[in-house]
């Protein structure tokens, strides 16, 4: 099973804009100039990527920022989901390790 | 001058050379046979629709080729590319109609082009989007005995710039169990005859009420993209649908998004901003057609 490199800074894949829409329900679609492709994302992966899109960030820095962005109470609870979020954005081509 | 005004010979005449053209919404066709019975049951589906000057610059020609004299099977070309080869003669009129589906309606890009069946009330369309065999079809034959406008059976294109859907009011082709379910609902409406055998089993086409072929100049703004299901067991019910997922879903119907790439992103979600959004479970034409006269 792959995991991410907890060190590892990442970063939305660099040259491409996302084009972001949502309805004030929790739910956003994302799309990509990149692959042309439109991404379903709930509250949490759609923060998440606007950070990484915004910043280069680890596991732990990304978890810490989109706690505070959602008023959640700590990133610790979060991290672990974030880290299984990074691999689905890598794999999506939505992010990409910096280098 | 509308194409059922003309005489059977002169029908026949024209559909022989150069081709029978008539306008439909903001497309142009041309269909080209010497089989005589082709010719009849094509003009019957298009009899209400303005006739074109035959040498009239076309979006599809679409030609019906007999193979060898005397024998029961024919060829159909689009714009000099052959759809079928070794066709039974026998179903030559469902094929024309698929033939100006994929050639003609499905290819302009210049708007977002969704797969949807769409009927307006009041200005404000309802888009009825879905895979084949959803019911979409049945249910707007049924809207517009109830009141609605035909926009189109087969495909909504969306102009990008306003947002508006332009009328595409052809026949409406109904499959199978429908074409009874119709006939029983509106007994008034007027089908052509049935085509047993296809690949969609039998097929009758309903005509587009004359109002609305007359206002295919008329665009309409979308105001409920409605998702059915066809469900005999389903109380008819129209479940509000999150506009997330709507999207998803529409694009997932649309023939040319991804052609579109962004621009059909956009176009899309502004058509969803506009939108009441739902998922409707239905078996009842009567219960379902009720609902929709709801919608406000």
């Amino acid at each position: 099973m792959k995991s991410v490199d907890r060190r590892a800074k990442w970063t939305a894949i660099q040259g491409f804009s996302l084009i972001w829409r949502s309805w004030g329900d929790g739910e956003f679609v994302v799309y990509h100039t990149g692959s042309g492709e439109t991404h379903l994302l709930n509250e949490v992966s759609a923060e998440a990527l606007r950070q990484l899109d915004a910043s280069c960030l680890d596991a732990r820095e990304l978890a810490a920022r989109v706690a505070v962005s959602l008023g959640r109470a700590n990133g610790e609870s979060l991290e672990p989901h974030l880290e299984d979020l990074l691999l689905q954005l890598d794999e999506l081509g939505l992010i990409e390790p910096v280098t | 001058m509308r194409v059922g005004e003309l005489g059977p010979a002169e029908l026949r005449a024209r559909f022989a050379d150069p081709g029978l053209c008539c306008e439909v919404g903001p497309f142009a066709i041309r269909v080209k046979t010497r089989l005589g019975d082709v010719a009849r049951h094509v003009g019957f589906l298009y009899s209400q629709f303005p006739l074109l000057d035959g040498e009239t610059l076309v979006d599809t020609e679409v030609c019906v080729r007999s193979k060898l004299p005397g024998l029961p099977w024919v060829e159909i070309t689009a714009d000099g590319e052959q759809q079928y080869d070794w066709l039974k003669r026998r179903l030559a009129v469902p094929m024309v109609e698929w033939t100006l589906n994929v050639c003609v309606f499905q290819r302009p890009h210049q708007y977002f082009m969704l797969h949807a069946a769409v009927v307006e009330r009041d200005g404000r369309a309802a888009v009825l989007t879905g895979r084949a065999g959803s019911g979409k079809s049945t249910l707007v034959a049924a809207l517009v005995h109830r009141g609605w406008r035909l926009l189109s059976d087969e495909v909504a294109p969306v102009r990008p710039s306003d947002g508006r859907i332009l009328p595409v009011p052809r026949a409406i082709g109904l499959k199978e169990a429908s074409i009874e379910a119709i006939r029983r609902f509106a007994p008034q409406a007027m089908l052509g005859r049935s085509w047993p055998g296809t690949v969609k089993g039998t097929v009758a086409h309903m005509l587009p009420p004359a109002e609305s072929v007359a206002r295919a100049a008329e665009p309409a703004k979308p105001a409920w993209l409605v998702f059915p299901t066809y469900d005999p067991r389903a109380r008819a019910q129209l479940q509000p649908l999150p506009k997330a997922r709507a999207l998803m879903r529409a694009a997932d119907n649309a023939f040319n998004y991804s052609v579109l790439g962004r621009l059909g992103f956009e176009t899309l979600a502004d058509m969803i901003d506009r939108c009441e959004c739902f998922d409707l479970r239905c078996g009842d034409l009567e219960a379902a057609v009720t609902l929709f006269d709801e919608l406000r």
